[in-house]
């Protein structure tokens, strides 16, 4: 496998992990436990993929990438059909979706470099020039940053977060923000106490 | 050096360091040397002397490395790469803070988590005999 196939792999792997982990955030606990796991070992493997020849534990990998996958599928079908609001709002497709992009470019990759290699149709590859391999590199960079940062946005985490350089203690959440359909006077009198002029 | 990415990316990053050091004395001649508030560097980046300062060092030595061997422009890519990134997270903190002695702003922060991860991503994947990267 070249070294601009395996930076790219450890690009789109590092981005998963990122996107797991954030969507710790607001999801339940039997679903957040397995998914701080998977994303911190996602985003260490994509890091050790960097360093390495070859990547570590390749067959391990492919299914690691699969099995989140897989498991989104199969939690939204179940969300629909026991009708569990909750369970689905934590399944936003475009942190997930994103996510899967990533698996699948992870795990057709692995994918086609182990039939290859079994084939025996695996060239060996030749160290790239060093201007093509930064290019890539950069190009890589750039494309999982672009990808990720809006799955980093559709998160839990993400719409809490505040704008870079603009920290204040009035910043109200995106999901928060009043609206003028369906306010309801009857919580908002519920905290309008009697002589109580705010904090 | 075209052989090198290490060396390759060091002379560029370094370059551009250099001469962002140099352009920001142009637009930081009414601020203090530590002042929180600095002057703007092409509409963008908030730079003040000792931000100028720091530019020229890194740029400088990202050069040097990358003009004196693979394994110095290596070693170098990663130090700097870390001290970015380390630079990076502690700039989300001293934005908006008295302690904010490099005037940084959030363009400059962008900046530099990209520097620190390119330099940091190369010096550790690039120019060593277990990756096969220019071997």
């Amino acid at each position: 496998m070249s070294a601009i196939t395996r930076t790219w792999i450890a690009f789109a792997a590092v981005g998963t992990g990122l996107i797991h982990v954030a969507l710790v955030i607001g999801s339940p606990l039997a679903l957040g436990i397995p998914l701080a796991i998977l994303g911190v070992v996602e985003f260490g493997w994509g890091i050790l993929a960097f360093t390495r020849d070859t990547l570590p534990f390749a067959r391990i990998a492919m299914v690691v990438a699969v099995a989140p996958l897989v498991t989104w599928g199969l939690l939204l079908t179940a969300a629909s059909v026991f009708q569990n609001p909750a369970l689905g709002a934590s399944l936003d497709v475009v942190p997930w979706g994103i996510a899967a992009l990533f698996q699948l470019f992870v795990a057709g990759t692995l994918a086609l470099h182990s039939r290859r290699t079994r084939e025996g149709t695996n060239a060996t590859a030749s160290a790239p020039s060093a201007g093509r391999y930064l290019i890539a590199l950069t190009v890589g960079a750039l494309a999982v940053a672009a990808l990720t940062t809006p799955a980093l946005a559709a998160t839990e985490a993400g719409i809490y977060a505040q704008p870079h350089g603009e920290h204040d203690g009035s910043f109200t959440p995106q999901r928060d923000v009043p609206t003028d359909e369906g306010t309801d006077e009857g919580v908002d009198d519920m905290f309008n106490l009697p002589n109580h002029e705010g904090h | 050096m075209t052989r090198s990415p290490n060396r390759m990316l060091g002379a560029i990053v370094g370059g551009f360091f250099v001469l962002f050091g140099l352009l920001g004395f142009t637009v930081t001649g009414g601020a203090g040397f530590f002042a929180t508030e600095g002057g703007m560097l092409a509409s963008m980046f908030q730079v003040n002397g000792f931000h100028n300062v720091i530019h020229l060092v890194v740029g400088a030595a990202l050069v040097l490395a990358a003009l004196s061997n693979r394994a110095a422009a290596r070693a170098v890519n990663s130090g700097l790469g870390f001290a970015l990134l380390l630079l990076g997270f502690a700039g989300l903190l001293l934005i908006g803070s008295e302690f904010n002695v490099l005037a940084l702003n959030a363009a400059g922060n962008v900046l530099h988590f990209a520097a620190a991860v390119v330099l940091l991503l190369v010096g550790i994947g690039a120019d060593s005999r277990v990756t096969g990267v220019s071997a």
